[in-house]
């Protein structure tokens, strides 16, 4: 290929090459590849989608939104090179695998999985092109997204979200089921787009819950369901700066969040190209890269299809056991959470500072004011699999998890800004910089891990994989000899040991064992 | 005044978005010249959609926004559009450049076979960039045009598939592009889909010379309507024998499969025509230094049903028909063996050929490095040749060249 095209051209594929043998076979179907690229129609593409949406990745960074960060990094074996600029030291890595944008990777994640993605940054960073590109990738002309797009405002009602009743049933109707609703047609769409949502009253932001939270919406005794849809939702300042303030329910069923990162003025030149040719890159989307309905749903289906593996679940478990836990919470363990503390309306870090005995810096449920919901670890799992599926693997790697996680749990981890980490030296940055501290959490919690050779080493791992073998045949010797067998792994661990957030889960989970084995055993004996 | 035809509305209703798009491929690609792709609209896209515009008037947009789109990213590959220079090229088969066709062309696939047969055409001279953009051009300039109801049905699919088709017809070394063209322009307006047409393309392909096409092709055959797949291969309704009902076709299809040395006219007759006699039937292959593809002296040998030849390291797989002979890299053979195990083929120590009752000695067979066989085809090579030659029991006269 001669030139890299900018605008209408889209990556070659394969977009993220790996060395493959030389083919034997050879398809009749090759005489119609060549110069002339997207001539299948969509239906018949039978392969897997993944080179596709590296496509619309490429073609999305290359040619319509100029966001030249490579900021997810992924590296082959070491980085290329590394650099330090500055008294503050800042690292600029040259990463030896292919890299991404967040900007742009998220959202399309987001597009594959259907999710809900909030995109927050200053005015003019491009937030709602990029949420308009999703909805034309989704198949919709321009017009059609546009028209589709809500625009939060301090007057919004229900009625200008959802549609208004017809009038001559208002008049007419007997009975509230007889007014007949005209929905809007936006609610129908595949891509849903809601502009400066922290602008929208609380009364209409509790109505986008539900359409938001279940795939439906309601007026007048009427329902009308909706189909599965990728939201975009944006935010100048999503710390208050709204409106109104976004309610909690609303801003807990946002699955990632992405920031707009700053234009790199080296690329001015590109803007003034596009102002003086009247170039709009969202009238000039490649019809290869405009996904079907069918195509989405497939796309879906095999991002679930991607493996994770237990070492890597195991790592997700540790991390995420570091949070939730308050040791001065409750007397019972299973109530020693910083929920529970929340619900009393207690304050959080003040109990978190009582605690006595534990190194506060190496604790990470220090840092943080809550734990992780099951939603938020439901989503880590799910774009990790999207992440490494538009990698082109099939199996989710350790960096997959690290690089996503920060920007599914931006909005779900709140940091106590006043716990000892933040003020260690070198770490004052991490209360500005939550993609950083998050990140920085992961790595912490995984060197944890790793010194704690959980991998090669984690009893209970193996007691659990012991139970998921069945009970069915099991004796009465053998049921006796795993209780002693948990018993003295509990009290092994009592003598001594510092209760954090893992420990915590290991002890609920041998607890938990320990009881099915026990009915189990009261049910043989009363068989005998 | 120029009249104002279909064209020229359709270009006036898209001006801007188009404008934008040349604005946009001219960013990525310097070179495009505004001037001539301006010419390049006017003197091939417009009669597309004019003829689109005269059977289906609601296509023209679609077609002219598809058309330039595509006509913009051939333009940027360098396939497509005025030539850089005044030399207008030459196919590896001189059978396609920016002339007007050769009514030769126009022959049943008999005469034309029957044609390289007599003319004993080995085509493996390297084909150039020259050629494939004078192939392209003529995929635009003379088929498009003729297949109005197909472009209006999928303009960018159909016209996309038949540019690739020709363009790796003219890049493939011994294929003969126009021969595939008319085959196009003669059968394709009968199709009546775009499906079938990219069949029938498909179909044509092979009789082009992309032999290893061949079984994929003879399947196609039987999906095609017979007088589509009649037509591809060149067997009038009015000939002798079997023609076009079904299962005369399946029986002619049958019988091509057999024996990859058989004209599709002589096996729709009853009887076999003429005295089979053992024939250097073509040969393939030449030094990578005039355009083949092999560095040194290749060998043969034979697995799986199919011919593999090596230079050193490297294999290709030989498919080879009377249509033509394709040698594309392969890995190498898990289990090669001489021969098949039906093989009625022997090189004797007399530096003879003997095949049943068949026994012929030839020029190429003075010294002889390997030799493989399948039930109808003897491939030998020798070690002061870069080209492989292939053998065959044949009922028409054979000269290669």
């Amino acid at each position: 290929m001669p030139i890299t095209d900018i605008f209408r051209h889209i990556s070659q594929a394969p977009t993220n090459p790996a060395a493959k043998a030389a083919p034997r076979a050879f398809d009749v179907a090759d005489l119609y590849r060549g110069p002339a690229s997207d001539l299948e129609p969509v239906e018949a593409a039978a392969g897997p989608l993944d080179e596709k949406l590296r496509q619309a990745y490429f073609w999305i960074v290359n040619s319509a939104i100029i966001s030249p960060h490579y900021d997810i990094e992924y590296n082959e074996s070491a980085p290329a090179a590394s650099f330090t600029f500055g008294d503050t030291k800042a690292k600029v890595s040259l990463p030896s695998g292919q890299s991404y944008s967040s900007y742009v990777l998220l959202p399309l994640l987001n597009f594959a999985l259907r999710r809900r993605c909030l995109l927050v940054g200053g005015p003019g960073r491009g937030k709602t092109s990029i949420a308009i590109l999703m909805g034309i990738l989704a198949g919709y002309s321009l017009r059609e997204v546009r028209r589709g797009m809500q625009h939060g405002q301090p007057q919004m009602t229900v009625a200008d979200l959802f549609g208004n009743p017809l009038p001559a049933d208002l008049v007419n109707a007997q009975r509230m089921e007889d007014v007949r609703v005209a929905w809007r047609s936006w609610l129908a769409m595949r891509v849903k787009i809601i502009d400066e949502y922290n602008r929208i009253p609380t009364r209409t932001q509790s109505a986008l819950l539900t359409v938001m939270a279940d795939n439906y919406a309601e007026m007048f005794d009427q329902v009308i369901e909706l189909p599965e849809a990728a939201w975009y939702l944006t935010a100048n300042d999503d710390a208050g700066g709204g409106t109104y303030q976004v309610i909690e329910a609303l801003r807990d069923r946002i699955d990632v969040v992405v920031r707009a990162l700053a234009f790199n003025n080296r690329f001015l030149g590109d803007l003034l190209y596009r102002i003086e040719e009247g170039i709009k890159p969202e009238e000039v989307v490649p019809a290869g890269i405009i996904f079907t309905e069918a195509e989405i749903e497939r796309m879906h289906r095999e991002i679930l299809a991607v493996t994770l593996a237990p070492e890597l679940r195991r790592r997700v478990e540790f991390f995420a056991g570091q949070f939730e836990f308050l040791e001065g919470a409750a007397e019972q363990l299973d109530y020693r959470t910083k929920d529970t503390a929340k619900l009393a309306g207690a304050d959080v870090h003040l109990l978190l500072a009582g605690e006595t005995g534990k190194d506060r810096l190496k604790d990470l449920g220090q840092q943080t004011r809550n734990g992780l919901s099951v939603r938020s670890l439901m989503t880590v799992l799910l774009f990790a699999k999207a992440v490494a599926y538009l990698r082109g693997t099939r199996a989710v790697a350790l960096e997959d998890l690290r690089q996503i996680i920060p920007f599914v749990l931006h909005d779900k981890l709140a940091p106590d800004p006043d716990a000892p980490f933040f003020e260690a030296p070198g770490n004052a940055i991490y209360r500005v910089d939550r993609i950083g501290w998050i990140r920085k959490l992961f790595d912490l919690s995984c060197a944890e891990y790793d010194r704690l050779n959980l991998d090669r080493d984690d009893p209970v791992a193996a007691l659990g994989d012991e139970f998921a073998r069945g009970l069915e045949g099991l004796g009465e010797a053998e049921v006796r000899a795993r209780l002693v067998k948990i018993e003295r792994l509990l009290a092994d661990w009592s003598r001594g040991r510092k209760l954090y957030g893992p420990l915590v889960d290991d002890i609920l989970k041998l607890k938990y064992l320990h009881q099915r084995y026990t009915n189990y055993l009261r049910w043989l004996t009363w068989k005998k | 005044m120029e009249e104002v035809i279909p064209f020229h509305r359709s270009l006036a209703a898209q001006r801007g978005r188009l404008n934008a798009k040349f604005a946009a491929a001219r960013h990525a690609h310097p070179a495009l010249d505004p001037a001539v792709v301006l010419e390049h609209l006017g003197a091939v896209v417009g009669p597309i959609v004019s003829a689109v515009a005269a059977i289906r008037p609601a296509a023209a947009d679609a077609t002219l926004d598809a058309l330039f789109d595509l006509s913009l990213e051939l333009m940027g590959e360098g396939v497509l559009g005025r030539p850089a220079t005044g030399d207008r090229g030459r196919c590896n088969d001189c059978e396609v450049g920016l002339r007007r066709p050769d009514p030769a062309d126009e022959k049943p696939v008999l005469s034309r076979a029957k044609d390289r047969l007599r003319d004993g055409c080995s085509g493996f001279e390297p084909p150039s960039l020259e050629a494939r953009r004078a192939a392209v051009a003529e995929v635009w300039g003379t088929l498009l045009p003729a297949l109005p109801a197909h472009i209006a049905a999928e303009p960018r699919r159909v016209a996309g598939s038949l540019t690739n088709a020709l363009y790796n017809l003219a890049s493939t070394p011994g294929a003969r592009p126009a021969v595939w063209l008319a085959t196009m322009r003669t059968v394709g307006p009968d199709c009546p889909d775009v499906a079938a047409l990219l069949k029938l393309g498909q179909v044509a392909a092979w009789l082009a010379g992309l032999a290893h096409y061949r079984a994929a092709a003879l399947a196609l055959c039987r999906e095609l309507a017979p007088d589509l797949a009649c037509g591809a291969l060149g067997i009038s309704t009015d000939d002798q024998g079997p023609t076009t009902d079904e299962a005369s076709l399946d029986v002619i299809l049958d019988r091509l499969a057999a024996d990859p040395w058989l004209l599709p006219q002589a096996a729709a007759l009853a009887r076999p025509a003429g005295t089979p006699a053992l024939k250097l039937a073509t040969r393939a292959g030449a030094f990578r230094g005039f355009g083949g593809v092999f560095l040194a002296p290749p060998t043969v040998t034979w697995a799986d049903g199919q011919f593999y030849v090596r230079d050193g390291d490297a294999w290709w797989l030989l498919s080879a028909d009377l249509f033509g002979a394709t040698l594309l890299r392969a890995d190498a053979p898990i289990k090669p063996a001489s021969r098949a195990p039906d093989a009625p083929f022997r090189v004797s120590q007399a530096a003879e050929i003997v095949c049943g009752p068949h026994r012929a000695a030839f020029p190429e067979l003075i010294a002889v490095s390997s030799w493989a066989a399948d039930a109808k085809t003897l491939v030998v090579t020798s070690p002061l040749s870069h080209a492989v030659y292939l053998f065959a029991v044949m009922s028409e006269r054979v000269c290669c060249g």
